[in-house]
Parts: C-alpha cells; structure tokens; sequence
C-alpha cells in the first residue's frame, strides 16, 4: 500500500460538515463565507453551517493539508481584500473522493437490499 | 491606496466578539476577524430576510459554537501540544529522562512538604474535639526553650486546676521489644491513665500498671498476638492483651 494511499485512508471517514466544505471548494477556491453560502445553497439549507463550526473545520483541514489558503485574489472588483481564500490541494481532493466512493458504495448496498430504490436510467 | 475600513464596531459586532473570547487564543489569532466578518454577512442577510427565527437561529448558533466548538478547538490544541512535547522527548531520550527525574523529585519533595505542613499544621488530631487540647509546658531556669512537666507536676494540675476538664500526660521513650523474632528497638510513649478516655480514642495495644501510669507499646503495627513483650530502658516486661474493640 503506498503512503498516499494511507495518508487517505488515515483521514477517513470524514464528517458530513468537512465532506460539504471539501465539495465546496472543488470548483475553484473560496473564502469562509463563500463556503457557507455554497453549502447552504447546494443543499437547499439543510446544512447550515455557523461561523465557528466553519473555522473549525477550515483549521483541521489546513492542518491535515486538505486545503490550503491561497495568496491568489480573483477579480479586484469582486474582492474584499480582508477576506482569506481557501483552496483545495490533490490530497484534499483524493480525500473527499475516497469518502465519496465510500459512502456510494453503502448506497449501492442499500439499492441491492431495495432498502432505497433504484436509481432511474437516465 | 488606503485599506478597505470595516462597518463600524455594533453592538451585535461586539457582543459576538465577545462570544469569540471562549475559542483559544491561537484559534482567534489566525481566524477571529474572518468570523467576525462572516457573521456580521449572516446577519444582514437574515435581517433582509426579515425573520426574527433567522436572526435567533443565528445567534443561538454562535452561543452554541462558544460552548461547543470551543472546548473542543482547546482540546484540540492541548492534544496537539502534547504530542509535540512527546515527539520532542522521543528524539531526545536523555534530556527526556533527566527531565521526568528532575520533575518526580521536584514532585515528590513538594509532596512530602505539603504532607508534613498539612499534618502538622492544618489536619486536625484524630481525636475526639481537637479544637479544645491545649499543650502546657514549662518555661525555667532549665533552658530558654518551653519543656515538659514533672509528673508531680502534672498529678497537682489534674488535681487543683479548675480550668480544664482533665490533663493528660505522655512521655516518649525508646526501647527493645522481643516479640519472638529478635529484640527489636521501637519508640514507643508512656502515657497516664486518662490517655484514651480524655482524647476518645480506641485503645489498641498492650496496657501495664507503671505505678500510677500505664504504658501501650505499638511494635510497629505487627501482629503480636501471644508474643512475649519485652522493653529495655527500666520498664518491666510487658503483659500482652487483648485489644479493646
């Protein structure tokens, strides 16, 4: 097994609040309240994070190397300079993938034991 | 150019500041204005929105973060700087050593002092109404410090002092002790009469009429059962018995 492959699997599973703010960054990097607000909206507000439970979350991941803050700045007319941006790094983005794949295949078992339906083709 | 300048300090901006005091100092140095910043943005929106439930949702979010998410984040960053302090000592294995052996004998020399002090000083005797024991002692001719009394001395007291309840005497002494293994040398003390009485207490050991005194000698807190007791130093051979319930 290589020492990525444990690095992954060493942070796993995550919780539900970090998996949102992993997936929230995939598209490109975002401040703390960027972060919040994507979860909020992707999840019709079922999940809203406070304040301190983001930091929180932003801290850890930083610190597990999940993401990182970046010194890029988007457009300057759409920039607060006192914000922080943060982005997603290849072991954040491994990370999240590897819950994901997780938790698809607790569904699909779930499907196979018709505990929840199956998905219609498309 | 000039740096974008904040909204100015509100009451809400001050009060949540406020709650932020519970996250640790390290928490709050890297991210206390960026939160600052994101809850005054929620708060906007939950004023355009125009609920008192959004407003309140939002606040009780932040009480509970300051309850919550903050002892976590401090046991968080007690972890971490303990495993660091661990790791440092792992690469280290000598320092690591004189350092658990200079702080156990730090430890344990506080220890024996506090124990002493407390005993001595602050825990009181394990007699009956300890607040009321005097100690009497005689100041002379003999020596500049205070000294005991005769035992004549303390028989006229007990006899003519209306002013305590009773008086007691006790005398250490060293000695020998053969309780069939080998004479053994304890310190033990000659007592009077009232001893046990006077202070309440259980009576556990060997009791012998010395004229008007008695003796109890404890052999160290062995079991002496039907050994023959033996003390140096003019006392007379002691006549085991059973302890008292």
């Amino acid at each position: 097994m290589s020492s990525h492959r444990r690095s992954v699997d060493h942070l796993l599973p995550l919780t539900p609040p970090m998996l949102h703010t992993l997936v929230a960054l995939a598209d490109g990097d975002k401040h703390g309240y960027a972060i919040l607000k994507e979860i909020s909206r992707r999840t019709d507000g079922a999940v809203l994070l406070s304040a301190g439970t983001l930091y929180a979350l932003v801290r850890r991941a930083t610190a597990d190397g999940l993401i990182v803050e970046t010194d890029e700045r988007p457009d300057p007319a759409l920039d607060d300079e006192r914000r922080r941006y943060y982005r997603l790094t290849s072991l954040g983005r491994r990370v999240a993938a590897a819950e994901l794949a997780r938790l698809e295949s607790i569904v699909d078992m779930a499907r196979a034991k018709k505990l929840i339906p199956r998905r219609s083709p498309a | 150019m000039r740096p974008k300048q904040g909204p100015p300090s509100s009451r809400s901006d001050r009060l949540f500041r406020a709650l932020l005091r519970a996250f640790p100092f390290d928490f709050r140095t890297d991210h206390e204005r960026e939160m600052a910043q994101t809850f005054r943005a929620q708060l906007h929106e939950a004023r355009r929105e125009g609920t008192v439930a959004a407003i309140l949702r939002l606040w009780l979010e932040a009480i509970r973060d300051a309850f919550t998410t903050a002892p976590r984040e401090h046991l968080a960053i007690l972890r971490q700087d303990i495993e660091y302090a661990l790791r440092a000592l792992w690469r280290a294995p000598v320092f690591a050593s004189a350092a658990v052996l200079t702080l156990a004998i730090g430890v344990s020399a506080v220890v024996a002092v506090v124990a002493i002090i407390n005993a001595f000083m602050f825990r009181p005797l394990a007699v009956e109404r300890p607040h009321e024991l005097m100690s009497i002692s005689t100041r002379d001719g003999h020596g500049t410090l205070p000294h005991g009394l005769s035992f004549l001395d303390l028989q006229d007291y007990r006899s003519q002092s209306a002013v305590f309840t009773d008086l007691l005497g006790y005398a250490p002494r060293t000695g020998a002790l053969d309780a069939g293994g080998g004479a053994e040398r304890i310190t033990f003390e000659m007592v009077t009469d009232n001893y046990f009485s006077l202070l309440g207490v259980v009576r556990g050991f060997f009791p012998q009429q010395l004229g008007a005194e008695e003796a109890w000698v404890d052999d160290g807190g062995g079991d002496a059962d039907g050994a023959t007791s033996a003390c140096s130093n003019s006392i007379k051979p002691l006549r085991p018995l059973t302890p008292m319930a």
